[in-house]
């Protein structure tokens, strides 16, 4: 389990698509280049208008992560092993939990 | 005969400036490399371009739309052309021809106006790219990763194999080969549902 030592991989995430620009948010899993399984991996959470999100829990690949000023972060491996897992949701205090989607860029 | 004595014998429908028409503009168009062998292909002839030209200048009143900027000739050839390109039976759209400048080349492609546009399929095709990739995801994200490692980050099976920790770089290309196919049959089925 490692990644390639000479490029950074990440992973991008949206919220589904809404009109309502309070209820959005996108959120970037990176992969520094030569990541193993110890290797914590950052992720950035922004809110509709690009601003780090202050407070909230990341729901992805099977794990409940906490937000604080828009970083989040998990372990390689917890990546790995929750690579089959679906859901997706960023529970924000005060707010309905918004479902999001990768992003195919 | 200039174009202002040309113009006005035309709008006052006099058969001199008539017979000018089809000496200079019909005839000759309806022999040139580029009208030709469309107007055989479309069954269509000189003389019909002839009634198309009096029904549209006369009938219709086009011929005040002329502006006496550039030739008349090549003005009055914009619009033969434009019948000829119009025949196409695989053409849905129209041909505007009204604001065509008389300066122009005489290239007909130039008056033709799309009968689709373009960003907007641009964007529909994009739109529905992320719908399947959503799709995907939804039977089992693995396969959005594989598809997003192949193609956007050019990883190669073996990287891929260890990147995800899967059993073999051949199950990697089997994996990736099902993705696609899932893009591709999800396409088909969207196409032959929207037509």
């Amino acid at each position: 389990m490692k990644t390639p030592g000479d490029k950074t991989i990440a992973f991008s995430f949206h919220s589904h698509p809404t009109k309502d620009m309070k209820m959005r948010w996108q959120a970037k899993l990176t992969f520094p280049p030569g990541s193993t399984a110890e290797t914590v991996l950052p992720i950035t959470v922004v809110d509709g208008d690009g601003n780090p999100v202050e407070s909230a829990v990341f729901e992805f690949a099977g794990q409940k992560l906490d937000v604080r000023d828009g970083e989040a972060s998990m372990t390689y491996a917890d990546f790995v092993a929750g690579k089959h897992s679906v859901p997706i949701w960023l529970h924000r205090p005060g707010m309905k939990p918004v479902p999001g989607v990768p992003i195919f860029a | 005969m200039d174009d202002n004595e040309w113009y006005g014998l035309v709008r006052d429908g006099a058969d001199e400036g008539w017979k000018l028409v089809w000496e200079r503009v019909v005839e000759p168009e309806s022999r040139s490399m580029r009208s030709a062998e469309m107007m055989e292909r479309f069954s269509l002839t000189a003389g019909d371009l002839m009634g198309m030209l009096f029904d549209d200048m006369i009938g219709r009143r086009k011929i005040d739309l002329y502006r006496g900027e550039g030739s008349f000739e090549g003005w009055l050839k914009r619009y033969v052309r434009g019948y000829v390109l119009n025949a196409d039976p695989n053409k849905h759209g129209e041909i505007s021809i009204d604001h065509a400048h008389p300066d122009a080349d005489g290239e007909g492609e130039a008056m033709t106006l799309p009968v689709q546009d373009r960003e907007t399929l641009r964007v529909e095709a994009w739109r529905m790219t992320l719908y399947f990739f959503r799709k995907l995801w939804n039977e089992d994200p693995e396969r959005c990763y594989i598809h997003l490692l192949k193609t956007r980050f050019f990883l190669t099976s073996e990287e891929i194999r260890e990147f995800l920790d899967v059993s073999s770089a051949a199950n990697v290309d089997q994996i990736f080969s099902r993705s696609v196919k899932f893009m591709r049959e999800s396409w088909r089925k969207w196409e032959a549902g929207g037509k």
